[in-house]
């Protein structure tokens, strides 16, 4: 009799809704505590609470698991000896059992997504509240987020398939599990396999499809709804295919099982050559014994083959007689090795020479990845850690620029010979055993070759001394007009916690259409100084003289304030953008509304207190001083650490704690030793590293005292130095932090005020003996993590003023400690 | 009604059921008896659609059986083992489920069952017995009002009381609608007073199918005495009458004798018997000497 393809009974879609309800519901706390728990760590941080989608991936793997049970059970009540006969018997046919499981599953999915929208977004609005932002604020794009949805049903349905196609096909639950694993990972494992032997670092899908990113974006989505469309049929079939008879056995019959354990076999022999764990366990070398690598994966597969077919079947002797089929896997292994092999050397011999590059194409919002590729491994920036999701949304065509000038596709050429000289394997760092699935890593860039092939490349950080390309968009004027044309700023808004910002939106357009390109790029955070910067703490090669970047007269490091602006009213572009002298005016709206706001909210009192904290013993701080009359600006970050010096000389805790080092070091009875001498040691060593004291330059063995006190002599010569000059300091930050009591104490208004103080960052700790035990007082206004907070501005007087540039500015000595921001003369 | 045209299922190299023909009709109660692993059970299940055959068909109302949804609502299978849709279901979630699956689910015949067997719908099934098991089984099957009820082992584990409830509201069931019960067990005694029909399977096979009534009407078991002295061979020729069973004991003789009854009775009383009187025929003894009229030693089946 022939079946329809969509039964559906309306009775039993019902009896199965109520089946799974606990279930759901218990998928569905799941769901709230994942709300709440990226809910915990927006409140009081506007910048993540401004979220600009919906995170539904976080619930991915939830709604995922949901879909993976509710296929397996349906399989599973055929195959239960508990439930076979109850609903074998049942008036309702397979085919409407199947239909109403996936049904339910989908509705069951789309509740938990409700569930966690909603949780989000109560959650939301209660941060919001919390820092007084109005609901309007919040830029969600519908459209990003119905696609989300779209993708993560798509997704759920082909492991409800895979799932239920698993358990359908095996009568027991461990080999259910291994099957939907085999399945799952094939064809990572074949992809992964043909690709694995090319050495240049190009994206691997581009082997396949030699084409841009639209055109591999629409492939992604058509393959996931034909899977998502194809694998449910399959399960249906294989659903409507179970003999509840089969229950207890490992698959439905031996041929399946067979078919299985070659898979399984296949899996292991190549994944032995995609990785080079398991060799390196077994026979400790690198792989590239060609005939280690075979006799291992040989021996591995024999196992897990053997392994398999034995417990699946359990009989020792069908198992020893399924060894006959082994060949089959190493003949498909090998093919498919064999083919890898053809495949990368036929495109490792793609020209990738200059002059037959065409052009590439940043598929990215440059800030993006920027952000997550750089930025956030910054220390000493702090990080712009509005996330990925984010930070930069919405572009306008910029990836349709195409970048030929020939001096890039020169240094790009340079890029891609050093991978391959440097032997960079795709999966390098895939260690997956059973082959990867975790194939959709996204390329860096596009690059077009004249015959119109395009590959994606993934520029690790390392060769990016050689190759900025985003150096390169920014300096491409159609690329920067793209990026910030000011139409799609039409309509758009402020985003932080006093509207009373967005009156300023129409000056804010004004001040940013004078600017020219490379200002914009510092407005939107893309400076190519930043850059620069941050290669200097991630390439020691790229910038030799960190020296003189960090040290003389370097760029800003921290801006005035920063602030997220949506651009336009569908919420689509988002920027994260600095406030500086470029844009005076919006600067100064901003700075003067974060008087109001931070009297409001205690950040001033708490600042006063803190810096006037008497145990406090040591402070770390960043701010600016703005000259409003010249524009020039400088910028100051110092630490203060009067318990490192105390440490330093404090005799009674090195006599307590040392006596033991002083005596191996100096061959001295601390008791013997003078207070000064104990103390003057103690700065020797504590300068020098307690390293020294084994240090086989200084100190060898078989050294007469004489010659062991001519090194005393000089270490403390040294450390007495070293000394001095940490007193000295001492005195000078001591000097610092009384003028910043001072003026927080003041707190004069910057309204008037040629100078203007702006503080980001204060904190304040003490000490004990032992070591550094807490912060006492903490206050973080950095804008670039947190967009609930304005910065604290003081007005400074010209005598306050006067005071910082002499004690300070002027004062060579100490020049790490401070920057001059573009000198305007 | 059903209609079981050479039907064969195997396990491995075990022909659970093997090229089994048979057509039971509506209305009545047919009883499947045979010892265990004889193919009750395993028959059941295929009719019922659990086991899909590997040959031969089974037509319910002329449709095959198996995952038609259409031919399987007009029956309702009882299994041996309790099936559970929740391992914490209780007799109403059960009667959800059932009445879910069976448009015909009847929620007072439901009730009126649970009562009569003194059964708490709301407490787990797993909390009962396995007689309670049993007789919970058997309201939910009552319950679901279809043509066909299928038990297999109806009365398995069922005490006296609970016996007679069941069978009570088998016949209740029978009589009221004409529903036809299928019913198996490896006891003849068990299946005697409750059933209409008795096919006897053994190792796959169907051995024998008939009415109850038919058997105990052509067999027949008589209780003389006479005057004189008669042995086994003046009663091995009456016409028309086989003699299955001869036994003496003293004046009194016990005969055992299928064929026509009214030629048997008129051959005996023309003998002037002093006693003479007809015994209530067991169906342990009808099926023994059917059996061995088949050449099959009924002790081997038993």
């Amino acid at each position: 009799m022939k079946k329809k393809l969509f039964e559906f009974n309306k009775t039993f879609f019902k009896e199965t809704m109520r089946y799974y309800m606990v279930t759901a519901i218990v998928f569905g706390v799941l769901i709230i505590l994942a709300s709440i728990s990226i809910g915990i760590q927006l409140y009081g941080n506007m910048a993540a609470s401004m979220n600009f989608n919906i995170p539904v991936q976080n619930i991915e793997w939830i709604i995922c698991a949901f879909m993976a049970y509710l296929g397996a059970n349906l399989a599973r009540k055929l195959l239960n000896k508990g439930t076979a006969e109850l609903y074998g018997s049942m008036p309702v046919s397979r085919s409407s059992m199947w239909m109403a499981q996936l049904l339910a599953g989908i509705c069951y999915s789309l509740m938990m997504i409700a569930i966690f929208v909603i949780t989000m977004f109560i959650i939301r609005i209660g941060a919001a509240a919390e820092i007084g932002v109005n609901v309007g604020n919040y830029g969600y794009s519908a459209g990003e987020f119905i696609l989300d949805i779209c993708r993560i049903i798509l997704e759920a349905l082909i492991v409800f398939s895979i799932s239920g196609i698993s358990f359908s096909i095996t009568g027991r639950s461990m080999t259910a599990v291994v099957t939907a694993l085999l399945i799952v990972t094939l064809p990572g494992c074949i992809y992964g396999t043909l690709n694995m032997q090319s050495v240049a670092n190009i994206d691997s899908l581009s082997i396949l499809i030699p084409a841009g990113a639209g055109v591999r974006n629409a492939l992604e989505w058509i393959v996931q709804i034909v899977l998502a469309l194809a694998l449910p049929i399959l399960f249906r079939q294989a659903f409507l295919a179970i003999r509840t008879e089969r229950a207890g056995f490992a698959y439905r019959d031996g041929t399946m099982q067979t078919i299985f354990g070659v898979i399984f076999a296949f899996d292991i022999f190549v994944s032995c050559f995609n990785t080079n764990t398991a060799i390196i366990i077994l026979i400790g070398n690198n792989g590239t014994n060609i005939v280690g690598v075979i006799i291992t994966a040989a021996i591995l597969t024999f196992i897990g083959y053997f392994a398999f077919m034995w417990i699946a079947g359990r009989k020792f002797k069908a198992a020893a007689n399924s060894l006959m089929y082994l060949p089959v896997s190493a003949a498909l292994a090998c093919a498919v090795l064999l083919a890898g092999s053809a495949v990368s050397k036929a495109y490792d011999r793609i020209d990738f020479s200059a002059g037959n590059m065409a052009y590439y194409t940043i598929p990215d919002y440059i800030g993006k990845r920027l952000g997550s590729d750089y930025m956030n491994n910054s220390f000493y920036f702090g990080g712009y850690n509005f996330g990925n999701d984010a930070y930069g949304k919405g572009v306008t065509n910029e990836d349709e620029i195409k970048f030929s000038d020939p001096k890039q596709l020169s240094q790009l050429a340079k890029v891609i010979e050093r991978y391959r000289a440097d032997n960079n394997s795709m999966f390098n760092y895939v260690i997956n055993l059973l082959g990867s699935i975790g194939i959709d890593k996204k390329p860096s860039l596009y690059l077009t070759l004249k015959d119109g092939r395009t590959y994606g490349i993934d520029l690790s950080w390392e060769y990016l001394g050689e190759f900025s390309y985003m150096e390169a968009a920014r300096a491409n004027e159609e690329y920067c007009n793209a990026m910030y044309d000011l139409k799609r700023f039409e309509g758009g808004h402020f985003v932080l916690e006093d509207s009373r910002m967005n009156m300023f939106y129409d000056t804010f357009i004004d001040e940013l259409s004078s600017l020219s390109l490379d200002q914009r790029a510092e407005i939107f955070d893309l400076s190519s100084i930043y850059m620069d910067l941050e290669m200097s703490f991630m390439d020691d090669e790229a910038i030799i003289d960190t020296e003189s970047v960090i040290y003389e007269n370097g760029p800003t490091l921290t801006p005035f304030a920063r602030v997220i602006f949506i651009a336009n009213r569908d919420n689509s572009c988002i920027r994260g953008i600095i406030l500086n002298e470029h844009t005076p005016k919006t600067l100064k709206a901003c700075l003067e509304l974060s008087g109001p706001v931070n009297e409001k909210n205690g950040s001033i009192q708490y600042l006063v207190d803190t810096l006037k904290n008497g145990n406090s013993d040591g402070i770390n701080t960043e701010f600016m001083i703005w000259d409003t009359e010249t524009g020039r600006s400088y910028e100051y970050s110092f630490e203060y650490d009067q318990h490192g010096y105390d440490y330093v000389i404090n005799d009674e805790y090195y006599r307590k704690m040392l006596g033991e080092l002083l005596m191996e070091f100096f061959n001295k009875d601390i008791n013997t030793m003078t207070a000064d001498e104990i103390s003057d040691g103690c700065i020797a060593m504590e300068a020098l590293g307690w390293d020294y004291l084994y240090d086989d330059d200084y100190v060898d063995e078989g050294m007469t005292q004489e010659e062991l006190d001519a090194v005393y002599d000089e270490i403390i010569a040294q450390g007495l130095e070293y000394a001095r000059g940490g007193a000295e300091e001492m005195h000078f930050y001591a000097g610092l932090r009384d003028w910043m009591m001072g003026i927080t104490s003041g707190a004069k208004s910057m309204e008037g005020s040629r100078y203007v103080l702006i503080i980001n960052k204060c904190r304040v700790w003490s000490a004990d003996e032992d070591g550094y035990s807490s912060w006492i007082g903490s206050i973080e206004l950095d804008t670039a993590s947190n967009f609930n907070h304005y910065p604290i501005v003081f007005g400074l007087s010209d005598e306050e003023f006067g005071r910082f540039y002499d004690a300070f500015y002027s004062n060579t000595e100490y020049p790490i400690y401070y920057t001059d921001t573009r000198s305007r003369n | 009604m059903i209609e079981i045209n050479e039907l064969t299922k195997r396990f491995g190299d075990l022909a659970a059921v093997d090229d089994l023909s048979c057509t039971i009709k509506p209305g009545g109660v047919f009883g499947l008896v045979g010892v265990n692993g004889s193919g009750k059970s395993t028959l059941l299940r295929l009719i019922s659609g659990v086991y899909h055959p590997d040959s031969g068909s089974i037509r319910l109302y002329g449709e095959e059986v198996y995952d038609n949804a259409e031919a399987k609502k007009h029956l309702v299978y009882i299994p041996d083992n309790i099936q559970l849709v929740t391992p914490n279901a209780s007799m109403n979630r059960m009667a959800e489920f059932y009445a879910a699956c069976y448009s015909t689910f009847s929620k007072d015949k439901f009730r009126k069952y649970t009562k009569l067997f003194g059964l708490n719908p709301n407490a787990k099934l797993r909390s009962f017995s396995k007689g309670m098991c049993k007789q919970a089984q058997t309201v939910l099957g009552l319950a679901c009002n279809t043509d066909i009820i299928m038990f297999d082992e109806t009365y398995d584990g069922l005490d006296p009381l609970a016996k007679k409830a069941a069978a009570k509201a088998i016949y209740s069931e029978v009589c009221d609608r004409s529903a036809c019960v299928i019913m198996t067990s490896h006891s003849l005694r068990e299946l005697e007073d409750t059933c209409d029909s008795l096919a006897l399977m053994f190792k796959g096979k169907l051995i024998m199918q008939s009415d109850i009534a038919n058997l105990k009407t052509r067999m027949f078991k008589v209780q003389l005495a006479l005057e004189g002295d008669m042995d086994r061979d003046s009663f091995e020729s009456i016409p028309g009458v086989e003699l299955l069973s001869f036994n003496k004991s003293g004046k009194v003789m016990t005969l055992i004798l299928r064929g026509d009854r009214g030629v048997a009775d008129s051959y005996i009383r023309s003998l002037d018997p002093m006693l003479y009187e007809l015994l209530p025929l067991s169906l342990e003894e009808v099926f023994s000497f059917e059996m061995d009229a088949l050449g099959y030693k009924f002790d081997e089946i038993r």
